[in-house]
């Protein structure tokens, strides 16, 4: 991302004494900050009133890998179910290995089980078989929702089609768990494609999120993430975190600061901010065009 | 234990599987009683919160947490005296607790050479793009050679599975997970006393654990007799964690002749040694004389594990930078242990950061 090199030469972010030493525990506290603000708004209630229990986590992957050791350590006899089909982990496929979120859920030994998702006929979201195994599910079980731009079959549910989602997982007293790992790319706009979780925070769903900066901003190898989960109160959140951090300690004992460095300087700076919006935008044109040409070479093979 | 007390209420928490109403009415009963609860005794149940979803109105109470009876985790003996030191607004405190080097002013110290590893960096405008499981090829090559010395046989022979790890502790972390996986039941012998993270560690991985003698407080030396006594009783097939250099925290080191009695030691009694390498070049200031314990055992033609972190001696403390190696009795052994060190880290966290990988490579494989 040409920005962000710009800010680099310019000496905005660099080597800087003050951020080579461990960060803490939870990770760099303006980047996680900011990071909130773009999964539960900008004015959220929820960030006001601290309810949210938050740690910077290593991308996505550490996000929900975290998260299920915590299911694991709280909810010992729980599992979760995940839509089919789901992330698969490039690396993967030279080991034939590649369900990721399977993967993950699996060495944080959490049992699993799938809930369907993708109607290849219709190249679409099979909803009612959606909405069945939710019913049928046993009450409070923990699901895995992609936020926006599932991957990898690029289909969403509607705005309509969440709501119903959303009060049917009231009814049953089920556990959303969102990886919301490409948040400006569905759509170009961040808020428009937040709009999923924050139905259910309408709904006054107490989630679970991991949010990864890896394709937004271009940090893939930095390992810039988040994880976050929302609370009843600010003294549960102060606890949850606490605990958040004791399963991160034994793992990796804090996150690595470079990448969140650039984050917090990024969100916390309006213009900069701005700057990033745009360049998403341009990536998101740009990738539209791309998918329109091999869409123009397809049919072209198609008529010759 | 924490960890117990931390799954022993787990196991009172309310079970996900009970319906919303069985939760409230468990939530109030734990309230009432007088376990302990974040939301305290006598606090009525949380808005409720009506929705209108076309012709159905239903008021649907806000759903518990499943996480309420989740305590508070007790702060972090190391860590956690530097967020208390951050919190002191005492002007003559002076923090002794984490293991960072400080200048004179308190401030923290950028070695020249990370600062020119950087710019380099940055003149060649390098991408961001994800590393390989194992993580940066050359930054694999040179933590290596670093460790043994680029002419050493296990290097030579390619019997090093080396894969970057998140700094010690992540590096430490990948060994545990290999051992519970492949050596299920096999247990981990520590010093007496030990790095505090180091049983957080194995306790999470799954690994159990139990200590040697070490420190001798009588001496406030080595304990030695009680050191090898301990590990000559310990099962076979057990792992020994061995701080290469600097033991930490005692600062207290076996000689080189104690070191050959260990490695006999271990050797008679078929078990695995484990090194933690954490202060390469801090402890005598010379990088070849603080892997000699390592490299000892190595040229014995022993199999071992090493853990190593650049947090201290290149001051990249929160890079997280370091890296596992298995030094195997042949390099098909070392291609498939390296194979199952990248499954157990990619459901971790996929790959490891670049930054620090970068700043590593740069400086330890430039000659000058």
């Amino acid at each position: 991302m040409g920005g962000v090199e710009l800010l680099v030469r310019e000496g905005v972010v660099g080597p800087l004494a003050e951020w080579r030493e461990y960060l803490p525990m939870g990770g760099n506290a303006k980047m996680v900050e900011e990071t909130l603000k773009l999964a539960y708004g900008e004015d959220s209630n929820l960030i006001k009133d601290k309810r949210i229990a938050a740690v910077q986590a290593l991308s996505g992957t550490g996000a929900c890998r975290l998260f299920a050791d915590f299911q694991k350590r709280f909810c010992p006899d729980s599992q979760i179910y995940i839509p089919v089909p789901t992330w698969a982990n490039i690396f993967g496929f030279l080991t034939l290995d590649f369900n990721s979120h399977h993967n993950i859920w699996r060495d944080a030994q959490v049992p699993q089980k799938t809930f369907h998702y993708y109607h290849p006929e219709s190249r679409g979201l099979d909803f009612p078989s959606l909405m069945d195994d939710t019913k049928n599910a046993p009450n409070g079980s923990f699901f895995l929702l992609h936020a926006c731009a599932h991957n990898p079959t690029g289909v969403d549910p509607s705005e309509e089609q969440w709501r119903e989602i959303s009060y049917q997982f009231k009814v049953k007293g089920h556990f959303a768990f969102f990886d919301m790992a490409y948040q400006g790319f569905a759509s170009g706009d961040p808020e428009r494609d937040a709009k999923s979780i924050r139905i259910f925070l309408e709904d006054g769903h107490l989630i679970g999120c991991a949010q990864s900066y890896a394709k937004n901003m271009g940090l893939y190898g930095q390992r810039v993430g988040c994880l976050s989960v929302v609370c009843e109160d600010d003294k549960q959140a102060v606890s949850v975190k606490s605990q958040l951090q004791q399963l991160a300690r034994p793992m990796y004992s804090n996150p690595p600061l470079h990448g969140a460095h650039i984050v917090s300087t990024i969100l916390g700076d309006p213009d900069l901010k701005k700057l990033w919006l745009r360049e998403v935008k341009v990536v998101l044109d740009q990738l539209f065009s791309f998918l329109d040409f091999v869409l123009l070479v397809k049919e072209d093979c198609a008529v010759q | 234990m924490a960890s117990n007390t931390m799954l022993s209420l787990a196991s009172t928490s309310a079970s996900p599987l009970l319906s919303l109403q069985d939760t409230l009415k468990t939530k109030l009963k734990l309230t009432s009683s007088n376990h302990t609860s974040f939301l305290g005794k006598g606090k009525s149940v949380p808005f409720t919160n009506t929705k209108t979803f076309g012709r159905i109105t239903m008021a649907v109470a806000v759903k518990v947490s499943r996480f309420e009876s989740i305590t508070m985790a007790p702060p972090d003996p190391i860590l956690g005296v530097s967020e208390a030191f951050r919190a002191d607004t005492n002007e003559m405190k002076l923090n002794l607790g984490v293991g960072a080097y400080r200048t004179e002013e308190l401030q923290p110290y950028v070695l020249n050479v990370v600062k020119k590893a950087e710019n380099l960096m940055l003149e060649r405008g390098e991408n961001k793009e994800y590393l390989p499981i194992e993580g940066l090829a050359a930054f694999n090559k040179v933590t290596a050679e670093l460790l043994f010395g680029a002419d050493n046989p296990v290097i030579q022979q390619q019997r090093v599975a080396t894969v970057q790890g998140l700094s010690g502790t992540g590096s430490l972390r990948l060994a545990a997970a290999l051992i519970e996986r492949y050596f299920p039941g096999a247990k981990v012998l520590i010093s007496s006393p030990t790095w505090g993270n180091h049983k957080n560690i194995f306790n999470d991985a799954g690994v159990p654990w139990s200590e040697y003698r070490y420190y001798g407080p009588k001496t406030v030396g080595l304990d030695f007799d009680g050191m090898i006594s301990d590990i000559k009783a310990a099962p076979e097939g057990s792992f020994v964690l061995l701080h290469g250099r600097a033991h930490n925290p005692t600062g207290i080191d076996p000689t080189p002749e104690q070191w050959e009695i260990i490695a006999d030691v271990i050797q008679e009694k078929n078990l695995i040694p484990f090194f933690d390498v954490a202060y390469q070049g801090f402890a005598s200031g010379s990088l070849d004389a603080d892997a000699s314990s390592v490299r000892l055992f190595a040229a014995r033609g022993m199999e071992l594990l090493v853990a190593q972190s650049y947090s201290k001696n290149l001051g990249l403390y929160a890079e997280r930078i370091g890296a596992i190696n298995v030094i195997c009795s042949t390099a098909e052994a070392a291609t498939r242990v390296k194979s199952q060190l990248k499954r157990l880290a990619r459901p971790m966290y996929s790959n490891p950061p670049i930054h620090g990988a970068r700043i590593v490579a740069n400086v330890v494989g430039d000659p000058l």
